[in-house]
Order: structure tokens, then C-alpha cells, then sequence
């Protein structure tokens, strides 16, 4: 080992604490890189390994005319095509009665596009007409095994197997509802003999389309829509806007975006505390520096000797962090399949991320060190030697030039004000770590403030139901009356569904369109349900490039009739994008288009949304006795849903708090350290002069402070706009979340720097309590 | 302890580390040190006599023995009884001067005199005029000469007022002229007066100057002289 590797190792055994506190920035920072990205890697591969295997479909195209069939199989790019029948309807299950997911695929070889894995039990047998493949979600829902017995349609049918399908990996009933209420939803898979019962109205045929193998994905999507929409199709659906796969995507772009963005907040961090104790070192090193310069060794040697420091860190960091991102992507990878239930895992560790992690960490070290480095070159060796007994310049701090009063404050005051500026790039990274603490912290806990918010909007301020009642028969003015006459129910509503795709010029967007009474008390409208013309949800402004007061057209396929109606304004709803209308204007619409509108009654389009002023879960059951009930939907479900999620949510804000709070204490953890450490002679002459520790401490704790308090504000809009950059990552037509963070995020936020840098300063003042005085007031300050 | 005694050590031992690295500092001094006396302390280079104006500053405890000042037994006191002992008994002034470079002249002393009582401006800028840094006092110290800079870390020992002023080796870093100067403020400041200066001091030349020189060789005191006829700092030459 050459001598100056020896000095080099034996200078960082001298400050090991600040050089432990800057590799492990550095571990957390590559290991965060490593980790996530190889799980979004591994999620991205798992999923496509599934869609692939099982042939999910590209696209799905819903009630188009005959014939359409035979013209997708001929479009360029297309590889395959299948054809189904879906249908929602009646399904029960023990004391649950709820709307279930028919879907018909043929009996023997099974479907050949959305395939599934059958997990337990068998396929269909068409010598067993009354089984069915029970996905596997409703399956733990409603607690049913194979050779368990449930009710579609009134008719007692046995699970005969459990499957895993791709399309439904996350369970989401529609698009519009990507929150689907456990036990208000299920998926079967039956017979197609089972669809003959059923009229034309409740069924859906569904057009399943496989591209070939590196086909053009958008030009076939263009081509495919483009017949679809000749076929008058009622859906048209990309691979891209299914609701399960749009979902499990949402995840992966966040991780996408994690990858990024923490590692490079980590990496920052690690920089700026690799740069501040490098020039520590040289700054206290200036004598060995000229001597060892007066000695024969080059200053070329010499800068490289303080980088070897930076980079030295850096590669054993990132060495260390590869390996623990190794195995946190192998947890990521499996707790997210699991969690979507991906049925193939794919938990490899990609070398060129090793590779990227590696030089994350080198180039971070090796940056941070550059200018201490270029420091050491320009160092004379004659002055080095000679040491410097001028002190550092002193000035005002600029709160006493903008508040002259100040400069009558006590004087161990203005040592704190005044600290700040006595070496500014160290000031600043300070500021810096705070900033980028609060950034991480920040940026976390408002993301998942915002989505609890806006849960609570939705669930408490929007969609104010406490029930929704599905009926097998048409609703009437008597089926509501029952509701009503339900002890526990205070309204009871007819709210209209339709699956509809609004068209302004060239642009659709397909949702569904919601009819409520004029004065309705089931869904809160913001602003008001007009008598006339529709309410759009707010991202349809920029989809459709719409505004208020503009003409669009409602394309209705259940109807197959198309409305032409005036937008009247927008609702920012949190959760769905939709149209709505008053039940008149569609009433008065749909008779306009030649259509009876009493067809709107029907069991397909018509449910009934309660609120209820007596006990929910009587009143449930009570509703569920009703005569002709399909299914009730109890809205506190979803609202239950979504309050267990919020443990994982501050779990995740916990750990986000950690690393942040980890990464801002190893920076201000070395800045304090430092500036102990340069002002030992300070401290010790003023301990001589009779200023007990606890004093000495004060100063220090306030000059922390103060310079804490000055990164708080820049911290609180950067914070901000990460927090609304990680809400847009999540924010989609499906979940069009704004950021909204509540006052307690920001108090939050700001007493955990605080805390942080408390932390930070214990060792400081105990560093300033074992001072040796009488040693260190004879040693020139360096 | 006498009132005409303004430092008395009695056995004073200090022993740095032990078994066969243990380096004796001080070996067994005892000693009484007249009230208003300007007394130097001088040897070779480690022969004790910065471990000794330590012990005598509350700056480290003894392994054995005592030192009494100004009414305080240091060898009973923690460090809260040692950091009043020395905010209210001792002034100190240090051959790096240990200025704080963020605060002017005036501030520098303050600071202290801000822990000592009331009056703080009045007692500072008297205490700045008195080693003639009255038109100096908002400099900050990077701004002043070294020289001056001593004389402030001097103005803050005094601005406490307290009986007893330990500096050590406070011309070590100044030119002849300027240390000059510094030895003649020390003179003045204890002329008449009850206040005793112990200075720390391997230039033999400076001891001219004392009432009363101590010399220490290895850790113990091998002579203590009386000078009858002190020569003023003008006076003598290094």
C-alpha cells in the first residue's frame, strides 16, 4: 500500500462519523436506484410475461356491427382475433347479493385470447352445464371454494375451478371505477349457453384482438379504432386504457418515476456532504499539503489523492448499495406481484443497472471532490506551510443591514445570525440538505395526503350515496317508493347509467353518462346540475379540448342513439371522469332521438342510490329483502377499502420520513461537525473565558437553527412542487387528482427538519463538551 | 488563604497518561503568589509551566494537590464550579488571540461581558480604551493587525475585571515592537493595582520585566526570584 493510500485510509478512520454519515447517503441513494428500478424492470417484464402468455388482448372492441370480426383479422399488424359475449347481472353469494361480470368463453379448449390460469379445480365441461371458473378475487371476496355453490341470475351454479385472468389482476369493474367495493363485484366465467337466456340489451359482444409480435402498437390501434368506429362500435378499448392493466401501469410509472427522481435527491445529497467534509480536510490538511508540495509531490498527485477520497466513498457505496438494491428490488418484485397477483414473477437483477448504480456512486464521489481537489493544486506550498494566522473576514450578517435594530441584540445572537455567512457554500448546503429532506418528505407524504383527501372528497363531498339498489325488473315510481318505505332510508333516487363516448371535432373520450334528478341529494355537483346541457369531468377540458358553452356530441350504444348537447360546465372530481345530465334534459333528449325514454328504466341502465338515516347495516339487510333486488352495494365498503389502505399509505410516509430525515441528518450531521470541528480554538477560548458548554452549545444550536429555518422556505416550495410532480405521476383521466396538501403536511414536514437537525446536533454538543481547553486554546485555529 | 495571597498550590501534581507512557508534568509544586504582583512563569520547552497556568485557570484538574484563588479551592470544583470560577476569577489571553472572526472588536469583548454583569457598552468600550482600541472597535479582528488583535483578546480578559489575568506566551506570535507594546499594556494594567498577572513566557528576556519569575525545569520549580527593580518593556529587547 502506498503511503498516501495509508494516510488516506487513516484520515478517514480519523473522521469516520462524517464519512459513515456520507456512505450511507450514498448506500440509500444507489440501493434506492438499484432497488427500484430493477423492480420496475421486474414488474414491467412479470406483467408482460403474463400478457403474453395468457394472449391478453391489444384491444377490445364492444358491439360492433357483423362483420367487424372478419375486418379486424384482416388489418395489417393483426395476429388474432376471438369473439364473446359479457354481460353485468344478478349474481348472490351467501347473504351477498351483487351485480357479477358474466363472461362466455367456450367450453373444452377454453378461450384463445384472455386466457386465464385456472389455480384450483378444473376448466369448464360442457357434461357440467351448472359450472362455472370463478375469478379469483371474488372467489376470497365472498369466501367460495371449488364445489362451492352461488346464484347468477337466480340459478344455483358450483365453482368448479378458480382462475387468475389478466384482465382482471386489479379488479376494477369499469374504468370509471377503479375502487370497486369488495363484495359488491365479481368476474365468472361460464358456458356461452348461458347468454341465451338474456336479451340483446344486457349483453355485450365483445371483439378480442391480438397484434403480432413487434407490430406497431399505435399505427394498428389507429387502424383497428378507425374500423371499429365504422362498425358503429359501441367500446373501443385499447390494451392501454383497460382498467386492470391502466391500473398495475399507474404503479409502474411511479416506480418509474421513484427510480429517477430519489436516487437523484440521495446522490445530491451525497455530494454536497462528500464536498463539505473534503474541503474540511484540505482546509485543516494545508500544512501537510505544503509540506508534502515542498517535498516532491506534484500538485497533480496531490488533487488526486483528495478526489481518490471522493471517489473512494462513492464506489463503496455504490458497491454496498447495488448489492442491498439487489435484494430490495427482489422484495419490491415480489411484494408488487403479489400484491397484483401477477401470476409470473420475474426477479432478475439487471447488470447494466449494476453497472449505472456504480458509476451513480463514482461520479457523485468524484464530482462532490473536484473542487477541494482543484483547491490542493492551486495551494503554494510556502504559504500552506507557513499557515495562516488572519482570520476569516468578518462582516454583518444582511438581517442586520435590513433590520439595523438588530445590531443591538446580544452579542452571542448576532454570533448566530452572523454564522450563517462565515462560509457561505457550507451555509448553502445546508440549506440544500434541509431543501432536499424536505423535498423527499415532502413530496411523499403530499402525494399521499392528496389521494386521502381526495378519497374524502369523493366518498364524503361527491358520490355521497350510502347505498346504490340494483333491480332485476325495470325501476318505477313504485320501486322507488319501496326504497323509501325502507326503515333506515331518508332518499331514495333513480340515477341513470350509460356507456357513452363524448365527441368534441376529432376527439371521443369514452366514459359512462350519469342522469340524476334536478334537485338530487345522492351526489354532490359542483357546480349545480343545470336543467339543461351536460357537466363534463374536468380532465375532459384538455382530452376533448372542450369548453364551456361548446357543442359535443353523446354517442349512447346502448340506445344507439347519438345526443347533441351544450357543455355547461366541469366538475373536478377526484376519482372519475364522467358526463352527467338531469334526468329531464336526458329524458327530453332520448324522446327527441326517437327513443321511448321509459327504456331508461330498465334493470341495465336504472339503479336506485339511498342515503340513510337509520342503522346501515339493517338497512342494508332490509334493502337486500326487497322483492326484485339484484344487488345492493354498500358504499361504506369502499369507503372501508380505502381506510385500510391508508396504514400501507403511512407505512410508506414513515419510510419516505426516514430516508428523507436520513439523508438530511448525514448532511447537516457533517456541516455541524465541520463547523465544529474548524471553530474548536473559538469554543475553547470562550470555554477558558468562562462560557459554560450549555452556552457554547446555545450558539451553536441557534446558528442550526437559524440556518435551518432559512432552508424551511425554499424546503416548502420545493417540497410543494415535488409533492405535485409525484400527484401528476399518479394523476390519470381514471384518477384525476390534483395536489392538495393540508396544513399538517407542512407543520409536519417542517417539525421533522427540526427534529432532524436536533439530531444532527447531539453529537455536535457533546463533541463541544469534551473539548480539551487547555489543549486546544495553544493550537492555531485551522 | 490570605488576602495578600492571590494564588496559592499546594502538592500540585499533574501526570499525563500511565504506566511507561505516563509523562509527569508537574511534580509536587507548591507555591503562594502575591496579591498585584506581575509575575512570570518560564523553563524550556516542556518543563511544565503552561500545564501549571492551566492548573492555576481551571483549564484541567490536578492528579493531586490544590490550587486556592480569589477564594476558590480548584481541586473540589465540577465543571460548572470551574467555568464560574473562571468567568468571574480569571482573564485569559492566548498566543492565537481565539478571536471570534464573525464579530467586531467591540462584540468580541461584549460577548463576555454580557455574562458578567450589567452595563455591558460602558464596561466594554472602557475596557477597549484601556489597551487603546477605543477608534477600533468596530473592526472585525481580520481587519486588525496582530498586535491589536492581541490587545483585544486582552480587553475581553479584563472587561470581567477579574483579579487575576493568565496569559500564555501572548507575545509568541507578534514582531518585537508589537510584543513590546502587549507587554507594556500588561504592565500598566497591573501597576497600583490589586490585579496579578501570571505570564507564561520561554523568552528570558520578558522575565526582566516581572516582580517575581518562576522557573521550572521537568515539572517542578527549581527557583523563584524576586525582582526588586523591574525594567519597563521598553526596556528590554528580544
Amino acid at each position: 500500500m502506498s503511503t498516501l493510500r495509508l494516510k488516506r485510509r487513516r484520515d478517514v478512520g480519523k473522521q469516520r462519523g462524517q464519512f459513515a454519515a456520507v456512505l450511507v447517503t450514498v448506500v440509500i441513494g444507489v440501493a434506492m436506484f438499484a432497488g427500484t428500478f430493477n423492480a420496475y424492470l421486474n414488474l414491467g417484464a412479470s406483467l408482460d410475461g403474463t400478457y403474453d402468455r395468457l394472449r391478453m388482448a391489444d384491444m377490445t372492441v364492444a358491439d360492433a356491427d357483423d362483420g367487424f370480426i372478419d375486418t379486424a383479422a384482416s388489418i395489417t399488424g393483426v395476429d388474432d382475433v376471438a369473439e364473446r359475449q359479457v354481460a353485468d347481472v344478478p349474481m348472490a353469494a351467501g347473504e351477498f347479493t351483487f351485480v357479477g361480470r358474466m363472461i362466455g368463453i367456450p367450453a373444452g379448449p377454453g378461450p384463445t385470447i384472455n386466457q386465464f390460469d385456472v389455480d384450483e379445480g378444473q376448466d369448464l365441461d360442457s357434461d357440467d352445464p351448472s359450472g362455472v371458473l370463478l375469478e379469483t378475487h371474488a372467489a376470497s371476496d365472498f369466501d367460495l371454494d371449488v364445489g362451492d355453490t352461488f346464484e347468477i341470475l337466480g340459478q344455483e351454479v358450483t365453482v368448479r375451478g378458480i382462475v387468475t385472468s389478466p384482465e382482471y389482476l386489479w379488479p376494477a369493474q369499469d374504468r370509471q371505477n377503479i375502487f370497486t367495493a369488495p363484495k359488491s363485484f365479481g368476474v365468472a366465467f361460464v358456458s356461452d349457453e348461458w347468454f341465451t337466456v338474456l336479451d340483446g340489451e344486457t349483453v355485450s359482444n365483445e371483439v378480442l384482438i391480438v397484434y403480432d409480435d413487434g407490430a406497431d402498437t399505435e399505427s394498428v390501434d389507429a387502424d383497428v379504432s378507425a374500423a371499429a368506429r365504422a362498425a358503429s362500435a359501441g367500446d373501443i378499448q385499447a390494451l392501454a386504457d383497460q382498467p386492470s392493466n391502466a391500473t398495475v401501469n399507474l404503479e409502474i410509472t411511479a416506480l418509474q418515476t421513484m427510480a429517477v427522481a430519489l436516487p437523484v435527491l440521495f446522490l445530491t445529497a451525497a455530494g454536497m456532504a462528500i464536498y463539505v467534509v473534503i474541503a474540511r480536510l484540505v482546509y485543516s490538511q494545508r500544512a501537510v499539503i505544503g509540506t508534502l508540495r515542498a517535498s516532491g509531490f506534484s500538485s497533480r498527485q496531490m488533487a488526486a489523492h483528495y478526489r481518490s477520497f471522493g471517489l473512494a466513498v462513492g464506489l463503496i457505496g455504490a458497491a454496498i448499495g447495488s448489492l442491498l438494491g439487489g435484494l430490495m428490488a427482489r422484495g419490491m418484485t415480489a411484494i408488487y406481484t403479489a400484491v397484483f397477483g401477477i401470476p409470473d414473477l420475474v426477479a432478475s437483477f439487471h447488470l447494466p443497472t449494476v453497472l449505472m448504480a456504480l458509476s451513480f456512486g463514482a461520479v457523485a464521489g468524484l464530482l462532490a471532490a473536484v473542487a477541494p481537489a482543484r483547491a490542493v493544486a492551486k495551494l503554494p506550498p510556502a504559504e500552506a506551510m507557513r499557515g495562516d494566522l488572519t482570520p476569516a473576514d468578518g462582516r454583518r450578517s444582511i438581517f442586520e443591514t435590513l433590520i439595523p435594530p438588530l445590531r443591538r441584540a446580544p452579542v452571542r445572537w448576532l454570533m448566530s445570525l452572523r454564522g450563517i455567512g462565515r462560509n457561505k457554500k457550507r451555509s448553502a448546503s445546508m440549506i440544500g440538505g434541509v431543501m432536499l429532506g424536505m423535498v423527499l418528505i415532502m413530496g411523499a407524504w403530499g402525494m399521499l395526503d392528496t389521494m386521502l383527501a381526495s378519497f374524502d372528497r369523493q366518498f364524503n363531498e361527491v358520490a355521497i350515496e350510502d347505498s346504490t339498489v340494483a333491480f332485476v325488473e325495470p325501476v318505477t315510481d313504485e320501486t322507488i317508493e319501496s326504497v323509501e318505505a325502507v326503515e333506515g332510508v331518508a332518499v331514495a333516487e333513480p340515477v341513470v347509467g350509460l356507456r357513452a363516448t363524448v365527441v368534441n371535432g376529432g376527439e371521443s373520450y369514452t366514459t359512462l353518462l350519469e342522469a340524476y334528478r334536478p334537485d338530487t341529494q345522492v351526489h354532490g355537483f359542483d357546480p349545480e346540475l343545470p336543467p339543461s346541457g351536460t357537466l363534463l369531468g374536468e380532465a375532459m377540458r384538455d382530452l376533448l379540448d372542450v369548453s364551456a358553452g361548446d357543442v359535443v356530441t353523446l354517442q349512447l350504444p346502448d340506445l344507439e342513439i347519438d345526443l347533441t348537447v351544450e357543455v355547461a360546465g366541469f366538475v373536478d372530481e377526484p376519482m372519475t371522469t364522467m358526463a352527467y345530465l338531469s334526468s329531464d334534459a336526458l329524458d327530453t333528449a332520448v324522446d327527441a332521438a326517437g327513443v321511448d325514454s321509459s327504456t331508461l328504466s330498465g334493470p341495465a341502465f336504472t339503479t336506485v342510490r339511498t342515503i340513510f338515516d337509520g342503522e346501515r347495516e339493517v338497512t342494508i339487510a332490509a334493502l337486500r329483502d326487497l322483492d326484485g333486488v339484484a344487488a345492493v352495494v354498500d358504499s361504506s365498503e369502499i369507503r372501508d377499502l380505502i381506510e385500510s389502505f391508508q396504514v400501507f399509505f403511512y407505512l410508506f410516509v414513515g419510510f419516505m420520513l426516514l430516508f428523507g430525515g436520513a439523508m438530511a441528518f448525514a448532511l447537516i450531521f457533517n456541516i455541524i461537525s465541520v463547523n465544529v470541528s474548524e471553530r474548536r480554538s473559538e469554543f475553547a477560548s470562550m470555554r477558558a473565558n468562562g462560557l459554560s458548554h450549555r452556552r457554547v452549545a446555545r450558539l451553536i444550536v441557534g446558528e442550526t437553527c437559524l440556518l435551518t429555518a432559512i432552508g424551511i422556505v425554499p424546503g416548502l416550495v420545493a417540497g410543494y412542487v415535488a409533492a405535485v410532480a409525484f400527484v401528476n405521476t399518479f394523476a390519470s383521466d381514471q384518477f384525476p387528482i390534483s395536489a392538495q396538501l393540508r396544513w399538517f403536511v407542512y407543520v409536519g414536514t417542517i417539525a421533522a427538519m427540526f427534529i432532524v437537525a436536533a439530531l444532527s446536533l447531539l453529537p455536535a454538543i457533546r463533541a463541544v463538551k469534551r473539548i480539551d481547553v487547555a489543549a486546544v486554546v495553544r493550537e492555531r485555529s485551522t | 488563604m490570605d488576602d495578600s495571597v492571590a494564588v496559592r498550590a499546594s502538592g500540585l501534581t499533574k501526570t499525563y497518561g500511565e504506566g511507561d507512557t505516563a509523562v509527569h508534568a508537574l511534580r509536587d509544586v507548591s507555591f503562594e503568589i502575591p496579591r498585584g504582583e506581575f509575575v512570570v512563569l518560564q523553563g524550556a520547552s516542556g518543563s511544565g509551566k503552561t500545564t501549571l497556568l492551566n492548573q492555576i485557570g481551571a483549564l484541567e484538574p490536578p492528579t493531586s494537590g490544590d490550587v486556592e484563588a480569589n477564594g476558590f479551592r480548584l481541586n473540589g470544583l465540577d465543571d460548572v464550579g470551574r467555568t464560574e470560577y473562571r468567568l468571574t476569577s480569571v482573564g485569559f489571553v492566548f498566543q492565537f488571540y481565539n478571536l471570534v472572526p464573525s464579530l467586531t472588536a467591540y462584540e468580541n469583548v461584549a460577548l463576555i461581558a454580557e455574562l458578567t454583569g450589567n452595563q455591558v457598552r460602558e464596561r466594554t468600550e472602557r475596557a477597549l480604551a484601556s489597551v487603546g482600541l477605543g477608534d477600533r472597535m468596530d473592526h472585525f479582528p481580520g481587519q486588525l493587525s496582530g498586535g491589536e488583535q492581541q490587545r483585544v483578546s486582552i480587553a475581553r480578559g479584563l472587561v470581567k475585571d477579574p483579579p487575576l489575568m493568565l496569559c500564555d506566551e501572548p507575545t509568541g506570535a507578534l514582531d518585537t515592537e508589537t510584543g513590546t507594546q502587549v507587554l507594556t499594556l500588561l504592565r500598566e494594567i497591573t501597576d497600583g493595582g490589586d490585579r496579578t498577572i501570571i505570564v507564561v513566557t520561554h523568552n528570558s528576556e520578558i522575565a526582566k520585566i516581572a516582580n517575581r519569575v518562576i522557573d521550572l525545569r521537568d515539572g517542578m520549580i527549581i527557583e523563584t526570584a524576586e525582582v526588586t527593580s523591574p525594567l519597563h518593556p521598553t526596556e528590554v529587547a528580544w
